[in-house]
């Protein structure tokens, strides 16, 4: 009896496993973190540095591509405009509601192919999360997977390419600064819903040892 | 339809929306954003505008006070000073008077044109003052016990005591022109110089010293008392003789500046307007009078007229020239039968007259003397019949009868215009870049990219210079472009969180991208190095006719930096560039009235009238021929002696030299003639890169 004494049985030690949920989610939030910590980094510490002062005018310049918006931007326009025969106050007004416009323009535009990007990823997510038919799932999420990441790629290149168009191909000089603040987040964006789908994909569809690798 | 082909679709349906979005973006035509840095952002600190600062001086608002200096000369007077001559002192027949004469009824034009003074002056106070032939130096002042501590209160204390009458009323002048010559206005040493009777009591207050009324009276008697005495020694307190001194330049060393002056002056009292020093330098005594009271430097005017008044007695002297038996310059017209004089026969002279005052006061005054004068004094007087003649360029002059004239010309000292960037009408203009007025001041903005040299002109309507005064534009001096200020690029840092910019007085600095640009202020930066100075004043000219100044600036393009420079354009006028208008009646020339006494004339008048003296004196009566004027021409000599030309008693003395030392007086000296700021923005590409 005395080896039943709760006194003298052996400790065990306690194992702290974390969750595949909770993995998924970590995962989920470091990859998708990384975009927008790449254009703060880059507005924040690069900006100041290597670009100030070359900001285009984004405003007119949306307002000229979209004649619907002209109007919601025509006063963001007037005071990025460059005074004629003004101050130096004026000026400088002028160059600092450019740069802030940029900057806010930048963040939407990425804001936006960030959330179409986690969006497309969620949605394929959630359209394989069922435990049926696990092969065929398997097989139909691939195809899937690789469908939506074409998706995701275009919607990428889409934003990037209207940065372009309507704003980076009219700054003057500009370099390797400019390219890696203003497009190095799309890529990281990409690159995010590749690591999403391979690493943090359904556990229906994920295994040690399958296309879909398990946290 | 498969989902596979539903998915193709839905793909490019939203490859088609991105192609045309992407094709309205390409269609944007932006804002090159430039690689230069936005030199906008400088700012030039705010220009301390001298140039507004500078105010014409106004005129006092004081109430008008005005001084007539009444010319109490001999010769004014008609009064024959030589006890010796032939010709009596008083007499029916050599009645005296000269410009104040009276015979009967009529009495000289001069007192019309001295009550004209008094009514133009209106309710202002008005002071005669009596400027003879006695002195007051001041030695004989400090002798009589009157101090003073400067020039400026022994000038108060003369004005004094030659102060006639204050606010006189009109028939003042009648007593002047007393038939009577003994002891008259005009007499030297007359009893009348004194007349402190008059300020007794309240009436001191009139005078500028009247604490010390009595010790003028003790004076003034004093000086009366030493030119009645016989064999005293007047050569302290009298001017006859004195080629230097007559009763004008008296006048002007001793005139209140506060006031308007109004002289009358014989001409044919100024007896030496220059000469020379004991070092042989020229000197021109007038001038040097003016200059030394600072008529035009206090920014007062001359106004100066010639009148043809009539005039009936004996001269004494005319100019430098001492007549021991006077000339006969009119007489009165004798009844044959009766003996006895029926009219005044007076003959033309010129009387000068100054006025001296506020540009405007002087103005005003002249404007409605000129009109009084003219309208008030008509008629014609002289000999009607040909009674009275005398010999001009070995010719009979048969003098006919004359009306009063004048003739009026106003000196003052001229000013060429100040020109500034204030000037009404002011513009700035670039060849190669634009121009805008910031703030106060002109900015022109400089393309740098240009390969051709800018230039940048600066106009002005042309001021229009008074009274037909021209100036010469192309002797303007010290023309200059002179940077008084800049901002320019000093410096480019790396634009990184450890460049420190040292924030002294004026520096500011441009980020663009990874480059820190700094600008330094500096003033006056090439005082040192002119050679640096990118801009060259190259000319100031007259364009469109005379209509537009204008100054041309160079700008050397190589020297340019990126930034601000503050220009001040700067060109001075000297006196010697302003041409006077001509001014015939006054200046030597065939319609002049201005003569000029050479020293051989005056050797033949005075040798001939000592002629006359020598020998006429011999007989009981005057020979009929020297009745008036020494007559008629004759190719007979008078005992041996060539009978010369009568001098020109009709024509002013000096009237020409006395214009000349006026407007030579009246010339300015070196003065701002352009002063113009402006800024001048080099938007540099190339060097900012």
């Amino acid at each position: 009896m005395s080896s039943l004494s709760p006194v003298a049985r052996p400790k065990r030690r306690v194992r702290v496993h974390f969750s595949n949920r909770t993995k998924v989610l970590l995962c989920y939030l470091l990859s998708f973190a990384l975009p927008p910590l790449w254009l703060f980094l880059g507005i924040t510490l690069v900006y100041p540095y290597q670009l100030t002062g070359s900001a285009p005018t984004i405003a007119r310049n949306m307002g000229d591509a979209f004649p619907f918006l002209k109007s919601s931007l025509l006063t963001a326009a007037r005071l990025a405009a460059a005074p004629e025969a003004g101050s130096p106050a004026e000026w400088a007004a002028a160059l600092e509601a450019r740069d802030g416009q940029w900057i806010v323009f930048l963040a939407a535009a990425l804001g936006l192919a960030w959330a179409v990007t986690l969006l497309l990823q969620l949605v394929w997510r959630f359209s394989h999360s069922r435990a049926l038919d696990a092969a065929k799932n398997t097989r139909l999420a691939i195809a899937h997977y690789r469908w939506t990441l074409l998706l995701i790629v275009l919607c990428n290149l889409a934003v990037a390419a209207a940065l372009w168009l309507l704003g980076v191909r009219f700054v003057e000089g500009r370099g390797l600064w400019d390219y890696l603040v203003y497009f190095g987040a799309y890529p990281i964006n990409v690159l995010a819903a590749i690591l999403c789908f391979r690493l943090a994909a359904p556990p229906v569809l994920s295994g040690r040892h399958g296309f879909f690798k398990r946290l | 339809m498969t989902a596979r082909w539903k998915r193709l679709g839905l793909l490019l349906c939203l490859c088609t929306l991105l192609s045309l979005e992407g094709c309205a973006m390409l269609n944007v035509e932006g804002e090159i954003v430039s690689v230069k840095p936005a030199l906008q952002l400088l700012s030039m600190p705010p220009y301390e505008d001298v140039e507004a600062q500078a105010e014409e001086a106004k005129e006092a608002a004081a109430p008008l006070r005005i001084d007539l200096w009444l010319d109490a000369s001999q010769l004014m007077g008609g009064i024959n000073e030589s006890p010796d001559s032939l010709y009596p002192h008083t007499s029916r027949k050599y009645r005296q008077g000269g410009f104040h004469y009276r015979f009967d009824g009529q009495v000289g034009w001069y007192e019309q044109v001295l009550r004209t003074l008094l009514s133009v002056a209106g309710e202002s106070q008005t002071r005669l003052l009596r400027v003879g032939n006695e002195r007051l130096p001041d030695s004989f002042l400090q002798g009589m016990g009157l101090s003073f501590a400067d020039a400026e209160e022994a000038r108060s204390l003369r004005r004094d005591m030659l102060t006639y009458a204050v606010d006189p009323m009109p028939d003042i002048f009648e007593g002047f022109s007393s038939e009577s010559m003994e002891d008259s206005f005009y007499s030297l040493g007359s009893p009348q110089a004194n007349q402190t009777a008059r300020f007794s009591g309240k009436n001191a207050e009139l005078l500028e010293n009247p604490t010390k009324l009595s010790l003028m009276n003790d004076a003034l008697n004093a000086q009366i008392e030493a030119f009645d005495t016989e064999g005293a020694d007047l050569s302290a307190l009298s001017a006859v003789g004195d080629d230097l001194d007559s009763p004008l330049l008296y006048a002007l060393s001793n005139l209140d500046l506060s006031r308007l002056s109004v002289i009358t002056c014989d001409p044919a009292t100024l007896r030496k307007l220059s000469g020379n020093a004991a070092d042989g330098s020229p000197q021109a005594y007038l001038q040097q009078v003016l200059e030394e009271r600072g008529i035009f430097d206090r920014g007062l005017s001359v106004g100066l007229y010639a009148l043809q008044l009539d005039f009936l007695g004996e001269m004494t002297s005319f100019g430098a020239a001492d007549f021991s038996d006077p000339l006969i310059w009119g007489r009165l017209n004798y009844n044959s039968r009766s003996k006895s004089p029926d009219a005044a026969l007076p003959m033309p002279r010129i009387l000068l007259m100054l006025v001296i005052g506020g540009d405007s006061q002087v103005r005003s005054y002249t404007d409605t003397l000129t009109m009084l004068l003219s309208n008030n004094i008509t008629g014609l007087r002289g000999p009607q019949e040909g009674q009275l003649s005398y010999t001009r360029n070995g010719q009979t002059i048969t003098q006919q009868p004359f009306s009063f004239w004048l003739k009026y010309t106003e000196i003052k000292r001229p000013s060429a215009g100040y020109y500034t960037q204030h000037t009404q009408g002011a513009a700035l203009s670039v060849s190669n870049g634009t121009v805008t007025p910031e703030g106060e001041l002109f900015t022109a903005s400089l393309a740098t990219e240009e390969a051709s040299p800018s230039t940048l002109t600066f106009s002005w309507p042309a001021a229009s210079l008074p009274d037909g005064l021209s100036l010469d534009i192309s002797r303007l001096s010290n023309l200059k472009a002179e940077v008084i200020d800049s901002l320019l690029l000093s410096e480019v840092a790396a634009n990184s969180p450890n460049t420190i910019v040292t924030q002294t007085s004026g520096t500011q600095s441009i980020a663009l991208r990874d480059k820190l640009y700094l600008f330094k202020r500096q003033t006056t930066p090439f005082a040192k190095h002119p050679e640096q100075n990118p801009f060259t004043l190259s000319s100031v000219a007259l364009s469109n006719d005379g209509a537009v100044l204008e100054a041309t600036i160079e700008v050397n393009q190589a020297l340019l930096k990126p930034g601000y420079y503050r220009l001040r354009l700067s060109a001075d006028s000297v006196g010697e560039q302003f041409e006077w208008p001509e001014v015939s009646w006054a200046q030597d020339g065939g319609s002049s009235l201005s003569t000029v006494i050479t020293n051989e004339q005056i050797n033949e008048w005075e040798s001939f009238s000592a002629v006359l003296t020598r020998y006429a004196r011999a007989s009981s009566t005057i020979p009929r021929q020297f009745d008036h004027a020494w007559g008629g021409y004759t190719d007979k000599a008078y005992k041996g002696t060539v009978i010369p030309d009568f001098p020109p008693v009709y024509l002013a003395p000096h009237l020409s030299e006395l214009l000349s030392q006026l407007r030579t007086a009246a010339r300015p000296g070196t003065s701002p003639y352009l002063r113009c700021v402006f800024d001048v923005f080099v938007d540099a590409q190339e060097q900012a890169n």
